[in-house]
């Protein structure tokens, strides 16, 4: 096993075929084989063989010999699984989600593959490798290219079994751009799918504010970390709303409410979990008796339209999802709603019309303020803005404290 | 990150090698988090450098090798408090520590040759029965063998990149190699492998 076999001598060979691409690394032509090899070993490193490299007999070997490795082993970018879902969400009606990706895809290995292969080159030439293109004769590589696959074309038994070697073994020397665009292209989205995979950051993946990992996850995933932190603002907005709630300021209440909504519906990614608890938090906040909000109020508009809309158009509509969210959403608000002021809505015409200033009882003290705001805006509107200070001061003690101890529990 | 990382050929930027880093450095102070995240990630690469080195040694499974990938497992534990951000990157420390331990089994194969007993021990083969196996593991056995006549640098170089699966240069990191350098090597230890293959077919790419 460890015994060494001393190599056999290297160079022998080499004198007899100076014009062979895989003479000697320190030629010019050198250059070219050494990228292609480069890119042959990431892809042998990803556990493939490219189809160009079936008839290298060691390349072949080199794959047997990994996937002999991988034995009972998960393949070693399964552990990596967890980055593609991770960027699952890229659907074409987000334009707005996962920046991330938008900076790749202005990278230079997608808009130019020819860039990617001069600037390889020119490091390898600023590390004394190579010479610069500009002093290499401009034939050679590309009948080292040509000549190269002629050989492995001539390895091949049937010339029809392989159209695509034989067809590039035709081409000329003008088509040599060609095949280095395939081989940079490949190792471009090798090394794409490396650097998104590669992470295996997993545990990042899953950090929240204030975990040891985040500052990881906000770099590796910044999309995610951004939802999650629009997210935890629109909480701190809601918190806020239900303050404003309780101190009776049923406009910053609103506002505050409206701004979690718009986050929600902004910056929040779907169906993600801090999605979902957004929600549920936006529902169990619009279900304390006293929110002002209800479907007909001022920020209801712009969505009541879309969302009437929605029922009939169809998805491909670029706002179909959040729509879909709103609406949900809606649903979920006024059905809860429904509920508690539906009891609290067939008093509102007695009691609110009846007896304005009539906070006394003390049943009807908690219900009749959210009732005369909530169901009927018009009727109200000539005695809401004032009943509810004046009412306030009056039951002073009771009525502030009744919307806190309710929403207590809703928190 | 992403934009700068991905520049170059088959570079994922070390961006493992970065966030090993980073994992090391948050272990080394003893975050338990971290600490497990680091060996979840390194214990597939350190496993599958044992596998490479040491083969299926005795017995025709991976067993041996995987033994040793949990030592170097343990070993890079015990030694992570020791870790400090130098400079050097986290792959260097652990595939020196790897190194040393397939060293240390080889060392260990060669010293215990065999206890003698009196009956020869009988034990149930559970394999897929010779000829099968010796058809599967033909190829990878040619493989190990023709790596083992290469000279360690360029064995090395091979095996992270094809075995362990690291970017040129991540590989250059772990070996204190510029990247450059690393594909002038892997290309002349393919080169070589070419022509131990066959000498006579002329290399083809």
């Amino acid at each position: 096993m460890s015994d060494h076999r001393i190599p056999s001598p290297y160079g022998g060979p080499d004198h007899r075929r100076p014009a062979d691409p895989f003479a000697d690394a320190e030629t010019d032509a050198g250059v070219d084989a050494i990228l292609r090899d480069d890119a042959l070993l990431d892809a042998l490193g990803r556990g493939e063989l490219p189809a160009t490299y079936r008839a290298d007999v060691t390349a072949r070997l080199l794959t047997t010999w990994r996937d002999d490795l991988d034995e009972g082993l998960p393949p070693l970018h399964a552990a990596e699984a967890p980055a593609p879902v991770l960027l699952a969400p890229a659907r074409e009606d987000d334009t707005d989600v996962l920046p991330l990706f938008d900076d790749t895809a202005q990278l230079p290995p997608f808009s130019d593959p020819d860039r990617i292969d001069e600037s390889v080159r020119s490091a390898f030439v600023a590390a004394g490798y190579a010479r610069p293109t500009e002093q290499l004769p401009p034939v050679r590589p590309s009948e080292a290219a040509t000549e190269q696959f002629r050989a492995s074309f001539d390895e091949l038994p049937p010339a029809d079994d392989k159209p695509p070697v034989t067809e590039l073994g035709r081409r000329g020397p003008g088509r040599r751009r060609r095949f280095d665009r395939v081989v940079v292209a490949t190792a471009a989205v090798a090394a794409v799918l490396a650097a998104g995979s590669a992470g295996s950051v997993a545990a990042a993946a899953t950090a929240h504010p204030g975990d040891t990992l985040w500052p990881i996850s906000r770099v590796v995933y910044a999309e995610r970390a951004r939802s999650i932190e629009a997210s935890e603002d629109a909480h701190v907005s809601l918190r806020k709303a239900r303050e404003a709630l309780e101190r009776g300021d049923t406009d910053a209440a609103q506002r505050y409410y409206d701004e979690a909504q718009q986050k929600l519906d902004q910056n929040v990614r779907e169906g993600s979990d801090e999605a979902d608890r957004l929600s549920q938090d936006l529902e169990t906040t619009a279900a304390i008796p006293d929110f002002p909000v209800v479907p007909g109020s001022r920020w209801n508009p712009s969505t009541a339209a879309p969302s009437s809309s929605a029922g009939s158009s169809s998805s491909s509509d670029p706002s179909g999802q959040s729509k879909w969210k709103r609406q949900r959403q809606r649903e979920g608000r006024s059905s809860s709603q429904a509920s508690p002021p539906g009891t609290s809505t067939v008093p509102t015409p007695t009691t609110g019309g009846a007896t304005p200033t009539n906070p006394g009882p003390t049943t009807g003290a908690p219900d009749p303020e959210p009732s005369t705001q909530s169901p009927e805006p018009t009727p109200t509107e000539t005695k809401s803005p004032d009943p509810v200070p004046t009412a306030e001061p009056s039951t002073g003690g009771t009525a502030p404290a009744e919307p806190g101890a309710e929403s207590a529990p809703a928190e | 990150m992403t934009g700068t990382t991905i520049t170059g050929t088959g570079n994922t930027g070390g961006e493992v090698g970065r966030e090993l880093d980073v994992l090391a450095s948050l272990a080394a102070r003893s975050d338990p988090a971290a600490t497990a995240e680091l060996l979840r990630q390194v214990q597939p690469m350190v496993v599958r450098y044992c596998r490479a080195r040491l083969g299926r040694a005795g017995g025709g499974t991976y067993t041996t090798a995987d033994d040793v990938a949990q030592e170097v497992c343990l070993a890079v534990l015990h030694a992570l408090p020791r870790y400090r951000d130098q400079g050097r990157p986290f792959t260097a420390f652990l595939f020196r520590i790897a190194a040393n331990k397939v060293t240390d089994a080889h060392r260990v194969a060669a010293r215990e040759l065999g206890v003698p007993v009196q009956n020869v021990p009988e034990t149930a083969a559970t394999d897929a029965g010779p000829e099968g196996y010796a058809i599967e593991a033909d190829g990878s056995r040619r493989m190990r063998d023709l790596l083992d006549t290469l000279p360690p640098q360029h064995r090395d170089v091979l095996l992270l990149r094809i075995a362990v699966g690291l970017s040129a240069e991540e590989t250059g990191q772990a070996l204190g190699m510029s990247a450059g350098s690393v594909r002038v090597t892997q290309h002349r230890a393919l080169n070589r492998l070419r022509r131990t293959v066959d000498p006579v077919v002329r290399e083809t790419a």
